[in-house]
């Protein structure tokens, strides 16, 4: 098993840039949707690892904040604002990444998209809600895809993990 | 505005892991995360950066995250987890660690504990924490463990 030296890098204004370990024999980062498919297929069981964690982490997070509901019993989101809206059932890591894989192959942008952006358009795409905003307009309540690739590089201030070199050899 | 006490309902989601046979943890729990965060096989310890980086980019895009008019989707009063402009993969593991040894983790599944821990390691500002009564009544209201992924093939 080796060792991965990970860095977070600043790529885009939308979010956190997502770096992961450079994968075998290979000197880059990882920060883009491509470099993490070749992560969650690496054959090195603690590259797909890493893969599995980003993608859960960010699952439960979206479960997260649809759960947060008021009081008076109204979800934060509302149910027609909801984006993602994973199922009841189980579901097991492996096959989230081999969908993950899935969506990066046939998604026509997913190859202009960095990691941060992917991971959370394709789990917007492959638990979509099934509610009648998202019927009418289809990417309500914003036009990820859009909104995503505009606003990605822009210098905006809410960039995060900028400039982190962290090197985790161990 | 968000007004009255908001319960951060369950996320309600329980991870049977097959983790690393020299570990043989049920990464599921609260506890189990914070074993694999400290274990030194990399593999787990993958897995503990990734879940908890994947948790921190996530909440940063329901930061961010803006309708079409450019209204906010969330109120930043009703935001949970806000990221600073800079953080270490490090400093978030070993924060994680921290904070689940100092709180009653026992019945937490990982997805509890990791959001919750995240929330008080990176509070908005302007977060209203009366709104946000994560410790009285932290996952009420949920109906349990409602996303298991199936043990076995994780890796």
């Amino acid at each position: 098993m080796k060792t991965h030296s990970i860095a977070f890098l600043a790529s885009l204004a939308f979010g956190p840039a997502l770096a992961l370990p450079a994968l075998a024999q290979q000197a880059g980062d990882v920060t883009t949707a491509r470099d993490l498919a070749e992560l969650c297929s690496a054959r090195d069981a603690a590259d797909r690892n890493l893969c599995n964690g980003v993608l859960y982490g960010a699952l439960i997070t979206t479960r997260a904040y649809n759960a947060v509901e008021t009081n008076n019993g109204d979800r934060l989101i509302a149910a027609g604002d909801r984006i993602i809206c994973a199922p009841n059932g189980g579901i097991s890591l492996g096959e989230m990444r081999e969908e993950y894989l899935r969506w990066y192959d046939t998604e026509p942008q997913a190859r202009q998209m960095n990691a941060t952006n992917a991971v959370f358009t394709f789990i917007a795409d492959h638990w979509r809600c099934d509610n009648a905003r998202t019927a009418e307009r289809a990417n309500d309540p914003f036009d990820r895809r859009v909104y995503l690739n505009e606003n990605d590089g822009g210098g905006d201030p809410t960039d995060i993990f900028s400039d982190i070199f962290r090197a985790l050899e161990r | 505005m968000v007004r009255g006490r908001v319960a951060l309902a369950a996320v309600g989601i329980g991870l049977g892991f097959c983790a690393n046979p020299a570990v043989a943890q049920n990464l599921s729990t609260a506890g189990g995360l914070a074993e694999a965060c400290i274990f030194r096989d990399e593999g787990d310890r993958n897995f503990c950066h990734g879940l908890l980086f994947g948790v921190v980019q996530t909440a940063a895009i329901y930061r961010d995250m803006r309708r079409r008019g450019g209204e906010r989707v969330l109120p930043p009063q009703a935001l949970v987890v806000c990221p600073p402009s800079r953080v270490d993969l490090d400093d978030l593991r070993e924060g994680y660690v921290r904070w689940a040894r100092s709180h009653n983790v026992a019945r937490m599944t990982l997805g509890q504990a990791a959001f919750n821990a995240l929330a008080d390691m990176y509070p908005c500002r302007g977060r209203d924490d009366s709104i946000f009564d994560r410790r009285d009544s932290p996952f009420g209201g949920f109906g349990g463990d409602s996303f298991i992924p199936r043990v076995g093939d994780s890796r």
